[in-house]
């Protein structure tokens, strides 16, 4: 049989995505090339395919296209998520990208072919689909971190991450022969869980499989020692994009760590990997806390923030492979996305913002002296992202690190969850520092008036009221997260027709 | 085991056969293309050639430009990379002759109670194997301009292969329609299966019929990748220099007999594709009750005219042959009937016109396909 | 008979690839690459897999191949300059790594023994891909082409620019 028709529900985001991704390339092509009307016909599009998501969610709840895919909670969850970012990115994109030459059209195409990948990632049940959602979402990623391609940062930016990137693609997909060939011809996830559950003596390519796999994925979100393309990166990119990059590739990339190690692999989880992932979540936080110590560019400094909650997030998944507590750990990891998601994209939209007020646009920390006392509303903003980022309550950010670090203790990491908590006590140093010179030092110059570009404040207007809200009453996320943690499609459940 | 040795042998036997008659075929050619131009062009042609007084119309010229090629210096320009140099009209030469490993020169025949068809090798990718070498003929421009140390050649040779990439989509995209219809890559079955009926009753189910659109479309890109006027940009010497201008002598001649080779292989492709290969038209075979072959012209008014086995199959061989030299005399008119397209015009109309139409055709093709 | 065809291809492959990465110069590499391709390709007609030996020629040797050739001709690349490595730990270090990486493949295939060859060769055939691709994996058929329309207007996108970014660029330079 080809395919069931139920399925195409299953995949009637990514469709839409795609087909809004073309009318907009259309759009600008043959009709207007005025950026504002793009920008609306995208952000109408996106709302729309929002609610094509939940409503698509609402179906049965079980593999699609013979095992490729999942439709689930769990994927409905974060691609709502996913779409709020976007909605975000191309929102703060117009005015940024202004008296550039890019052009919107496809500047927006790239990103929407991005959140397609990303989309088709956090449902995918097969190495197949994990795969190719790793490439449409890297591709269009590289092309986006060089598309101010007569600046050489960009440029730069954009190769070391193509040359570094299209490197770990490859380990990524050597390590999925090697699986393939240890569980005698199986790329489905469910499939892999239940031969490796059966197998008696662990043939050695299987580790290697797995340990080839790991260093594509740890890639993908930036753990040490395969972090070294990011501050770079993050750098060089146009902020839009590198707002982009550091949220929605961090929240794919999760959930196939997720449904890959927690599920699939999670037999392996005492001898192979936990081992491995515990080590690299210890150097990933310490390293990108201590380093993010001494940058005095925002824009790095926000890259080594990223690093390091990427060692927090390894948390989560080193704690999913215990079968009690797998659906507190992915719960726990969806609402650490969530807060993730709108601290990272409050700060970057102020970053923006505080550098476009300056004639040279630098990203230099010195610039945030002194707003308080001229943009109150800004300063205030900020500060509530600093805050959540570092985990002080009663920010989105505290109840984040609190599911996470307690599915982890649950689950018996208990030195790891000390050593996370040691690392979030270094972390508030960089964080409050950006609050202490915004409210406690005196302005460098007489200030002119940040907010030129009103959508940017929307932004984080936006984020920070999700923080604030959401922080006073984590109660309704986490219900929301445990629902679809609940319904995610788990080994025993096999739906695969072939 | 004595099967494999037959067929080895059978192969060995057509591979001989094969070369022979395209070698010979393209030899002949530099003759028919100066005739053909000669007579388009109301003048004598080459006439001067003779040997001991006889002359016959100028066939011995190409002898004469035989030695000619070989007797002349053999000359690698300074600084160049030599092996290279003498690599690509190797390149060029080899691949335009792999192509005819798959390409039927007839139909099968029944020697001794063993079938052998009329291909050297019987793989079940045929079509995609034409694909994969015609595809390498690319290297050989891509070198020659680039190991003569000289930036007009290089120039020429990424004309060149800007020109022959971007054809190269559209021929594929083409027989793929044709493939659709078919149903199969291996060309001998294609051929077969053009003998199954016919359309309205009366017109033969060839590939010209069938997909109209993609017959129009195959032969202008197959003249594109062949780099014949009026695609032949790359390699105009007079006017602006190609990616050969420092081959001479043997060199040169390597890459004009392979451009020949190709133009054989080019009219042979179409002519077992589009132009039902060996079929004639009403000719069928069939076996009456007591399993004894017949061969008959079975006409679409009901009209029956058997005639000998061995008159049907030299019928076939030779109707085969008839429509490969009509396409190469269809091929040389083009040459000297039309002047030479400009780059941009060449790059627009591969992707602009001739790839969105063989999209078109596809989709039609597939529509009518599910329908039926 | 087989075992010698595929002990020749072997080595070819063996040597070839081993002359990618010792030739000075670039061009050199691409064409010992080339070779390459077609011993794999040679692989795995034998293995049974036709479709995708085909498909190792025209995509890898004719399409992939010719954008490096492309590129090495137009950044007239001669591999003149010798390449240094800074410090001459970090080639140990990756010797060692490389030799680990060995290590853990010997051991693996050690591990497994000889695999019977019982190979279907009705598998390889086009129609069998086809009909695979088309039904079982419909589903990253289709992501595939999203990710080729995402690399085609990619490209595109990065590369085409409008007159004034250039004209802007010689005025000043901003992070």
């Amino acid at each position: 049989m080809i395919f069931n028709p139920t399925d195409l529900l299953a995949v009637l985001p990514e469709i839409s995505i795609l087909v809004l991704t073309l009318l907009v390339i259309m759009l600008e092509l043959l009709i207007t090339r005025r950026v504002l009307v793009l920008q609306i016909v995208t952000l109408v599009g996106l709302a729309a395919i929002l609610l094509i998501t939940c409503f698509a969610g609402l179906g049965s709840h079980g593999g699609a296209f013979n095992g490729m895919i999942a439709s689930d909670g769990f994927s409905v969850f974060l691609k709502a998520l996913l779409i709020g970012v976007t909605m975000m990115v191309i929102f703060t994109s117009r005015e940024y990208l202004r008296g550039s030459n890019v052009r919107y059209g496809e500047y927006t195409g790239m990103i929407l072919i991005a959140t397609c990948g990303m989309m088709v990632l956090v449902s995918a049940t097969d190495l197949l689909t994990i795969f190719l959602g790793i490439e449409t979402m890297s591709i269009a990623l590289y092309v986006l971190a060089g598309i101010r391609s007569g600046r050489a940062r960009s440029s730069e930016a954009a190769f070391k991450y193509f040359l570094l990137g299209a490197f770990s693609t490859g380990f990524l997909l050597y390590g999925m022969a090697l699986i393939y060939g240890a569980t005698g011809g199986k790329t489905n996830l469910t499939e892999i869980g239940q031969v490796i559950s059966e197998l008696k003596d662990m043939p050695v390519y299987l580790f290697a499989g797995v340990g080839l796999i790991s260093i594509g994925l740890l890639f993908k979100v930036a753990a040490v020692p395969f972090h070294f393309w990011s501050p770079d990166v993050y750098q060089g990119s146009p902020t839009p994009v590198t707002m982009f990059m550091a949220v929605g590739p961090k929240a794919a990339a999760f959930a196939v760590f997720i449904r890959l190690f927690g599920s699939a692999l999670s037999g392996l989880s005492a001898d192979v990997w936990g081992p491995v992932l515990w080590v690299v979540a210890v150097a990933t936080m310490t390293l990108g806390n201590i380093i993010a110590l001494s940058q005095t560019n925002i824009k790095r400094m926000l890259a080594y923030s990223s690093i390091a909650h990427a060692g927090y997030l390894l948390l989560a998944v080193l704690a999913s492979a215990n079968p009690e507590v797998h659906v507190t750990a992915s719960a726990g990891l969806l609402f650490y996305l969530t807060a993730y998601a709108f601290m990272n994209i409050g700060a970057f939209t102020v970053a923006i913002l505080v550098s476009r007020s300056r004639k040279d646009g630098d990203y230099h920390i010195d610039d945030y002296q002194g707003i308080a006392s001229t943009n109150p509303w800004i300063a205030g903003a900020m500060a509530i992202f600093m805050i959540s980022l570092s985990g002080i309550p009663p920010t989105l950010g505290f109840f984040g690190k609190l599911y996470v670090f307690s599915a982890a203790v649950k689950a018996g990491y208990i030195t790891l969850v000390v050593i996370a908590v040691l690392n979030s006590v270094i972390s508030v140093y960089y964080y409050l520092r950006i609050v202490v010179y915004m409210y406690m030092r005196p302005a460098a110059e007489p200030k002119t008036v940040l907010v030129k570009e009103y959508s940017w404040a929307i932004v984080v207007g936006i984020c920070a009221v999700i923080i604030m809200l959401a922080g006073i009453l984590p109660n309704q996320t986490m219900k929301k997260a445990i629902s679809g943690a609940e319904t995610k499609v788990n080994p025993t459940q096999t739906v695969i027709k072939t | 085991m004595s099967e494999f040795w037959i067929n080895l042998l059978a192969a060995l036997a057509k591979m001989g056969i094969m070369i022979s008659i395209v070698m010979g075929l393209a030899t002949l050619l530099t003759w028919v293309e100066r005739k053909q131009s000669a007579i388009m062009q109301d003048r004598l042609g080459a006439n001067r050639a003779d040997i001991f007084g006889f002359r016959i119309i100028g066939l011995f010229h190409p002898f004469a430009d035989a030695i000619k090629m070989i007797t002349k210096e053999d000359f690698v320009p300074p600084f160049s990379d030599r092996l290279l140099h003498t690599l690509a009209p190797v390149i060029a030469f080899s691949t335009a002759l792999m192509v005819f490993a798959v390409i039927p020169l007839g139909p099968s025949v029944v020697i001794a109670g063993h079938r052998i068809t009329g291909q050297i090798a019987n793989i079940n990718i045929g079509l995609l194997y034409i694909f994969a070498f015609g595809g390498l003929a690319v290297y050989s421009a891509v070198i020659a301009g680039w190991s003569s140390n000289n930036k007009y050649t290089l120039l020429g040779a990424v004309r060149a292969s800007a020109q022959m990439i971007s054809y190269e989509v559209c021929l594929g995209l083409s027989l793929i329609g044709a493939i659709m219809i078919y149903g199969t890559y291996d060309l001998t079955n294609m051929v077969a299966q053009g003998q199954s009926g016919y359309i309205l009753g009366w017109i033969p189910r060839w590939g010209l019929f069938l997909q109209p659109l993609a017959a129009l479309l195959f032969l202008p890109a197959a003249i594109a990748e062949n780099k014949r006027i009026p695609f032949d940009l790359p390699e105009c010497e007079s006017e602006i220099l190609g990616f050969f201008t420092e081959y001479s002598g043997l060199r040169a001649g390597m890459f004009m007999f392979a451009e020949f080779i190709e133009l054989i292989a080019v009219a042979a492709l179409f002519s077992v594709v589009f132009l039902g290969g060996w079929l004639v038209p009403y000719l069928t075979w069939g076996a009456d009750g007591a399993n004894i072959p017949w061969c008959a012209f079975q006409f679409p008014w009901g009209g029956m005219w058997y005639i000998e086995m061995w008159v049907g199959k030299a019928l076939e061989f030779g109707a085969l042959f008839f429509k490969i030299a009509f396409m190469i005399y269809f091929m040389i008119l083009i040459r000297w009937t039309l002047p030479r397209f400009r780059y941009d015009q060449v790059m627009k109309l591969g992707w602009k016109y001739l790839l969105p139409l063989a999209m078109l055709n596809l989709l039609v093709t597939g529509v009518v396909l599910v329908v039926m | 008979m087989e075992l010698i065809l595929f002990i020749i291809t072997a080595l070819v492959a063996l040597g070839s690839a081993f002359m990618v990465i010792t030739r000075r110069s670039p061009i050199a590499s691409v064409l010992f690459l080339i070779l390459t391709f077609f011993c794999l390709a040679v692989f795995y007609v034998m293995l049974g897999a036709q479709f995708i030996a085909a498909m190792q020629i025209i995509v890898y040797a004719g399409a992939i191949m010719v954008l490096f050739l492309f590129v090495l001709m137009l950044l007239n690349l001669r591999g003149t300059q010798s390449w240094e490595v800074g410090n001459p730990l970090r080639k140990w270090l990756g010797f060692a790594a490389a030799g680990g990486i060995l290590l853990v493949a010997a051991t693996a295939i050690k591990s497994v023994g000889m695999i019977g060859t019982e190979l279907d060769p009705a598998l390889g055939t086009v129609e069998s891909v086809g009909r695979n691709l088309f039904t079982r994996f419909l589903l990253p058929f289709e992501i595939a082409s999203v990710l080729l329309l995402g690399a085609i207007i990619g490209t595109v996108a990065m590369v085409k620019q409008k007159q004034s970014e250039s004209a802007e660029e010689k005025g000043g330079e901003e992070q």
